[in-house]
């Protein structure tokens, strides 16, 4: 990830997009697995609820 | 620290940029206001009554992952404005009335509504329903509305067989009819409740995942994820029960309790219609549930399945309950 970044000269830069898009791709894939989640309940008669 | 700092505010830029995609691109909702209410003690799933508020926002999955708004009354349909002159018809059943997966205006009741606003716009339409219900715990579910909505007309709709035996065999043989003590009292928030609002309420990333959790508990409640898998046949009980529930509704209700159900197996639909025969309670079928009427094979209904059920309540209704001459309603009822 650092050698990816190479190109970005700033050590503190560097940093905080690395860590950004770390987070940013850990947030999304909790979020899609939520909603894989839900969807795969929600579409079932059997299971649906109400939230 | 400087380190630390710098993380953090990344971490709180992810956050945003994430939640800017789940609600301002994908729509997903934020969580709104609700009341509980007690309901029925014993009955999982049941025992807490939840009203969202007014026009909440919900995410539909069916209809393909559209984001839909509950009525005035908090629930599916159209706006609905009851007052002293209104007569008004009660639907109840299960998702397939509740119609979570089309728009509000297209649900079967909203249908039921539009016909009827043609012939008298005082006779409104209340889409009582609720998921995995049956008729007992409707019979709750009416007991609970009917304080603030009068019914005049009830139809119970009982979808098919093997639904309503699997739904029934969750209660125990003598049914309890009973009002339950705290019936219908205002719960108190918990403070976990509380807290977590907090953020449920302003951000869609945590109602997501705090719904995604609540859903988890309930598919590991019932590994199975087909009807077919769990389903034991136990219709002899299980018509003792729903004959129970109807006799219930006919001591209430009379001759404006009608039963439906959406059955396509023909000596299916006829077991049911026994029973209804049994009690005197008016049965009518409508086989509905055929592949064109619904999302997908075993799904709920979809737009034209709705229009459908729709236009067939209206037909049930007016043969039943409208002077076919002045097409007003029977002066009896």
């Amino acid at each position: 990830m650092e050698k990816l970044f190479g190109f970005i000269k700033n050590d503190s830069l560097r940093l905080f997009v690395i860590s950004f898009i770390l987070f940013f791709i850990l947030i999304i894939s909790v979020c899609s697995m939520a909603l894989f989640n839900i969807v795969s309940v929600e579409s079932n008669p059997f299971f649906y609820m109400n939230f | 620290m400087k380190k630390f700092l710098i993380i953090l505010s990344a971490l709180v830029l992810a956050f945003y940029a994430s939640e800017f995609i789940l609600h301002n691109i994908l729509k997903y909702p934020k969580r709104t206001a609700s009341v509980k209410y007690a309901f029925i003690s014993g009955i999982p799933g049941f025992e807490v009554l939840k009203l969202k508020e007014p026009h909440s926002d919900f995410w539909s999955v069916e209809g393909g992952n559209k984001v839909y708004k509950y009525n005035n009354l908090s629930v599916t349909g159209i706006d609905m404005y009851p007052d002293e002159k209104s007569k008004l018809i009660y639907v109840l059943g299960n998702s397939y009335v509740e119609a979570a997966s089309v728009p509000p205006e297209s649900t079967g009741v909203s249908v039921l509504q539009k016909h009827l606003n043609t012939i008298d716009t005082n006779i409104k339409v209340f889409n009582a329903a609720y998921p995995n219900s049956d008729p007992y715990t409707l019979w709750f579910r009416t007991l609970f509305f009917e304080k603030w909505y009068k019914p005049d007309y009830v139809f119970l709709l009982l979808t098919r067989l093997d639904l309503l035996d699997l739904n029934l065999q969750k209660h125990k043989d003598t049914l309890d009819f009973r009002t339950p003590e705290n019936f219908g009292n205002v719960l108190p928030e918990s403070k976990s409740d509380r807290y977590l609002d907090v953020l449920r309420k302003r951000f869609a990333v945590f109602n997501l995942i705090s719904q995604s959790i609540s859903t988890a508990g309930v598919k590991n409640e019932r590994i199975n994820s087909n009807i077919d898998d769990v389903y034991v046949k136990d219709i002899e009980k299980s018509m003792e029960k729903l004959k129970k529930c109807l006799i219930k509704f006919r001591e209430k209700f009379g001759d404006r309790f009608t039963v439906i159900s959406l059955e396509t197996d023909e000596a299916k639909s006829r077991i049911m219609a026994d029973v209804c025969e049994s009690v005197g309670v008016v049965y009518a079928n409508k086989k509905l549930l055929v592949s064109e009427n619904q999302w997908e094979k075993g799904q709920h209904l979809n737009e034209k399945g709705n229009r459908e059920f729709g236009d067939f309540l209206f037909e049930l209704f007016k043969n039943l309950y409208l002077n076919p001459e002045t097409g007003k309603l029977n002066s009896q009822n």
